[in-house]
């Protein structure tokens, strides 16, 4: 091989011939090591030049080409132009500001920019252009400020593309640059004039000293504007019949960054806006480019509105061309303008929705986004009908987005709660399989709280779920509202406008049935039972349908769907009188005060709050029990009894009535209330038989361990305190447990009582709630406030319960993954780990893309050792994300949960 | 500003790649095999422009080369797309009736006439007959170099 190797152009034509990925490795590699031997070889000198080309050229196909820094370097310090002019294009190649390689070249660089050939210069300041990093910008400041004034041009436009990057990389450096800048701005040559309005531009920008002062500049940059536009025809810079188009765009630019916000600035430029706008022919690009740009200038600054008025037409004539680069600027100009002046824009409504339906991604994407601010309370109806009905043509990489926005919308804006319902269910139908729990939360939510609906939303839903291939979101929202007003679906009146449907409890728990025997929803088994279990509660004649599919189900391998199936069954065979309080509509959840606006923290605040508001209750309810049952019984046991019974007591018993009357008293209200015959009552525990009263007086059951619900039911206001606490319904609950869980059906408390059925032991005292309910396991711990773990703009939060009162080893930890950040965090994964002496069971996560607006949940289950049950649960966690186009990836540890 | 510039061929093979912004190797490779993805799979008749994250992509196609300026979300798309028919114009003019083959073999020279057309990701020159006498200036220079020292540059 010739000494350093072959030669470039060789090297590319063996490149090229090369078949596979891994030929091409070993020929680079086997390049790679000449090269290497060739920079060792001093005598080689010769050669550097063309190693260092390539090198570039593997640099190009992505091979690392470090080994070559050093004499880039070495190269740009030599003394022969080809030497320097290959050696600063290596170095911008192979460098990048974040090595250290690039101080070694400071010296040479200041040097070469003070060299007599203008080329030399040249190459100097376009390697600072490329990757001169802040030290190095600091350095050669006073060199690029003094080039800024060079008697060549060419040395002058560079040297201020080349300020823009010391400028940025320093922006304290920006003052010392203004006085040149504004210099420079009066030049004559194009590409200085172009290079100095970038500079200014630039500056402007990131400096408000520099900005003011720039601004005395406004009336010199429309003098020249003026005079291109005017000056007649120059063949070296037109193009299109325009003159030097790139250049008025640069001007245009400069002059949006010093109008914005300056009044006398914007006016001064006002009049030759106004020419630009009008006059500019807008049949070529270029003509449109430049258009564009003052149109963009026009709504930045503070313009009169008559040229905004000019401004907004042009966008207008652009969103009806033909050309698609066209449509595609318009719509994101007209995106700037909808905040300050949504009614000039709503005209052209018609065009901006048919943008949503072009073939073209780009311009669907950008067209959704002006749709979504133009939406209105007064054209909701109609923009949303559109694009709803475009959901079914559109192309599923499109879906999810549409759908999100039409979700958010209609939440957002709803004219009717019926307008409401009809929307989601379309959306759910079109694109269920986009649409979260959280938005089918909210719906349900809606629903529960408006009972004049429950028929309507019922039979939609209905009739929805009925079609073939129905998504699994619309199933399972169905399901539950079908389960839970059933009874609506069939009694309530058609609301005004509905498709008459018919239903009876027949038909819905056929429905039931079907959805439960398909395969492809398995994960609702449970929902479906608990729906089927209310329908057949609510109405005994289908009991007969439902208990058998029960009892077929009771033996399922997933524990949940087999757990649900025998509770039910056993509810609904062996307990009649419970049923009803069991398989009674759950409260409406209370509603959320805007969802967007509200973030999670807050609402896991209002949770803390509304939970100890819970408990006080709660222990409010125990002690009336307590008191009942204390020394005070005697008397208080007496009063109320008086006041029930009215006077029939009070001829026997007087103020010092003795023990046996009061047994006796109690023992004829026992029977005159549940009209069975009391157990000979013993006489001196007195306190257990008043107690045993009450139960009987509020249960009208006998003594039974299942007697707790019924207090719940007397006292109502509890009972939706505890449901808040327990099951809170969609909203409120968001953060901790999986949603549809919540929705399972039974209030709360009489799911206790069924884990008491359940269990072995029988409660000693059968009149008291059974002291578990105390301790009751979803109260959120303070801890859900504070995030686990952060990183940048994400949060993880992890809230640990006892959630299987069967195992007490078991926690069930739910993680939430919140984003602080305005961009969406995408292709979430958490992958953790847990000590030798637990088990981890992951469910999967809510989703993989968390947006600012909707965390991201996701349930694990630890199983501790018995041995170590006293151990903290620790994890070690995996993250990887990506944001903004950037793969992330953390670990993190988390020594106790 | 622009932050990238790729060259690349409709087999997504890269030709010529220019980063203005400071890019780890890992990240290089990534974004030329997702801009390549990206446009080449776009239909003739849609517009030429791509968003992609943080930036916008504006890609002009010439027979079997298509050219990609990545530039900031705020830029002037229309005006971006003048600007890669200015550089192609101007190597048009360069190699005389530029190909492809011209550029995979002097993708240097197409770098020297890229840093005439645009410095620190800005527009630097709008006469095409200016920049195509520096750099013809500067190739002599390089001419003049070889004939009286030893050789310089390989071609």
């Amino acid at each position: 091989m010739a000494p350093g190797g072959a030669r470039l152009r060789e090297l590319i034509r063996s490149v090229r011939e090369c078949k596979t990925k891994a030929e091409e490795r070993k020929l680079i590699a086997r390049e790679g090591s000449a090269i290497r031997e060739s920079f060792r070889d001093p005598s080689q000198g010769r050669y550097v030049p063309r190693c260092v080309a390539k090198l570039m050229f593997m640099h190009m196909l992505g091979y690392p080409t470090h080994f070559g820094q050093m004499e880039c370097v070495r190269l740009t310090a030599r003394r022969e132009f080809p030497e320097k002019r290959i050696g600063y294009l290596g170095l911008t190649l192979l460098l990048d500001e974040n090595q250290e390689v690039t101080m070694l070249v400071t010296n040479s660089v200041k040097n070469d920019l003070t060299h007599k050939n203008h080329y030399v210069i040249g190459l100097g300041l376009c390697m600072l252009g490329g990757i001169c990093s802040a030290e190095m910008a600091r350095d050669v400041a006073g060199e690029v400020e003094q080039l800024l004034g060079h008697a060549n041009s060419y040395v002058r436009k560079k040297a201020a593309l080349t300020a823009t990057r010391v400028i940025k990389k320093v922006p304290e450096l920006t003052e010392g640059f203004v006085e040149a800048t504004k210099r420079l701005l009066g030049d004559r040559h194009h590409g200085v004039l172009l290079a100095a309005c970038t500079l200014a531009t630039e500056m402007g920008e990131q400096d408000v000293d520099a900005r003011v002062a720039l601004r005395a500049q406004v009336p010199q940059l429309c003098k020249v504007l003026k005079s291109l536009i005017y000056a007649g025809k120059s063949a070296e810079h037109d193009i299109a019949g325009h003159a030097d188009p790139l250049l008025q765009c640069a001007i245009l630019r400069v002059l949006r960054v010093l109008g914005r916000g300056d009044a006398d600035a914007s006016d001064a430029m006002s009049d030759i806006l106004a020419q630009i706008a009008s006059n500019t022919d807008d049949s070529n690009n270029a003509g449109r480019a430049i258009l564009y740009e003052a149109v963009e200038t026009i709504i930045a600054i503070e313009a009169v509105g008559g040229l905004r008025v000019l401004a907004v037409n042009i966008l207008g004539r652009f969103l009806q061309n033909k050309d698609n680069n066209v449509r595609y600027v318009a719509l994101n100009a007209l995106s700037k303008v909808v905040v300050v002046d949504t009614q000039a824009i709503q005209r052209h409504r018609a065009i901006i929705v048919e943008c949503v339906k072009d073939a073209d991604i780009t311009i669907r994407r950008s067209a959704l986004k002006l749709v979504y601010s133009l939406v209105n309370a007064n054209n909701v109806t109609t923009l949303t009908r559109e694009l709803v009905e475009y959901l079914e043509a559109c192309d599923e990489e499109f879906k999810c987005e549409l759908a999100k926005k039409i979700s958010a919308l209609a939440l957002k804006f709803s004219p009717s709660k019926q307008w409401y319902i009809d929307t989601f269910v379309s959306l759910l139908t079109q694109a269920g399989q986009y649409i979260d729990e959280y938005e089918c939360n909210d719906f349900m939510g809606l629903v529960a709280r408006t009972p004049q609906l429950h028929g309507y939303a019922g039979r939609s839903l209905y009739r929805a779920a009925c079609e073939e291939g129905a998504n699994q979101s619309l199933c399972a929202v169905a399901t539950w509202v079908c389960g839970e007003y059933s009874d609506a679906m069939v009694h309530a009146a058609p609301v005004e406008g509905e498709v008459l449907t018919k239903v009876k409890h027949d038909d819905v728990a056929k429905l039931m049935i079907a959805l439960l025997n398909e395969a492809k929803y398995a994960k609702l088994k449970p929902l479906i039972m608990t729906a089927l279990a209310k329908i057949a509660g609510r109405e005994p004649n289908e009991e007969a349908t439902i208990v058998p599919i029960l009892d077929a189900y009771s033996r399922q391998m997933d524990l949940e769907t087999q757990q649900r199936a025998n509770e039910y069954k056993k509810i609904l065979t062996e307990l009649p009188n419970l049923r009803d309080v069991i398989f009674e509509h759950i409260p409406p959840p209370e509603a959320p005060k805007f969802v967007a606006a509200d973030t999670m923290e807050t609402l896991a605040k209002k949770k803390a709050v509304s939970a100890v508001a819970a408990a006080q209750s709660f222990r409010d309810l125990l002690s009336f029990d307590d008191d009942v049952a204390s020394s005070n019984a005697q008397s208080k046991g007496a009063d109320l009894l008086n006041d029930l019974l009215g006077t029939n007591i009070d001829a026997p018993a007087s103020a010092s009535a003795t023990p046996a009357t009061q047994a006796q008293a109690v023992d004829l209200l026992g029977d005159m209330l549940s009209g069975k015959t009391p157990s000979p009552s013993p006489a001196p525990p007195k306190t257990a038989s008043s107690a045993d009263a009450l139960t009987d007086l509020f249960g009208g059951a006998t003594i039974e361990p299942i007697a707790s619900p019924t207090p719940m039911k007397q006292n109502a206001p509890t009972t939706d305190v505890l449901g808040e606490l327990t099951s809170s319904g969609p909203s409120a609950s968001i953060p901790f447990v999986d949603p549809f869980q919540n929705m399972s059906g039974a209030p709360p408390a009489a799911i206790e009582g069924l884990i008491d059925l359940m269990s072995d032991a029988t409660p000693p005292s059968s009149a008291v709630p059974p002291p578990a309910m105390n301790a009751h396991p979803t109260s959120p711990s303070p801890a859900a406030d504070i995030p686990a773990y952060t990183k940048g703009p994400l949060s993880i939060f992890l809230v640990s319960s006892k959630a299987n009162p069967l195992d007490p080893n078991e926690t069930e930890v739910n993680a939430r993954y919140v984003n602080a950040g305005p961009s969406d965090i995408e292709n979430f994964s958490l992958q953790a780990a847990v000590p030798k002496t637990m088990t981890l069971t992951m469910h999967p996560a809510s989703g993989t893309t968390i947006s600012s607006s909707v965390p991201v949940s996701q349930r694990m289950i630890v199983s501790t050792k018995a041995e170590h049950a006293a151990k903290p649960i620790a994890m070690r966690l995996k993250l990887s994300w990506r944001q903004d186009g950037f793969d992330m990836s953390e670990l993190a540890t988390i020594s106790s949960i | 500003m622009m932050r990238y510039a790729l060259l690349f061929s409709k087999q997504a093979k890269i030709r010529l790649s220019k980063y203005y912004v400071p890019t780890k190797p890992k990240d290089r490779t990534r974004i030329e095999r997702d801009i390549t993805a990206a446009v080449l799979a776009r239909d003739p008749k849609a517009c030429n422009v791509v968003e992609y994250g943080e930036v916008k992509l504006v890609y002009r196609r010439y027979a079997s080369l298509y050219f990609c300026l990545a530039v900031e979300r705020d830029a002037n798309e229309l005006a971006t797309l003048e600007m890669i028919q200015h550089y192609v114009e101007i190597l048009d003019k360069y190699f005389g009736n530029v190909c492809e083959l011209d550029l995979v073999f002097n993708f240097h020279k197409a770098h020297y006439v890229l840093d005439e057309v645009f410095v620190a990701g800005h527009l630097q020159e709008t006469s095409k007959k200016l920049v195509a006498r520096l750099v013809s200036e500067q190739d002599a220079l390089v001419e003049r170099a070889k004939m009286g020292g030893p050789a310089g540059e390989d071609a």
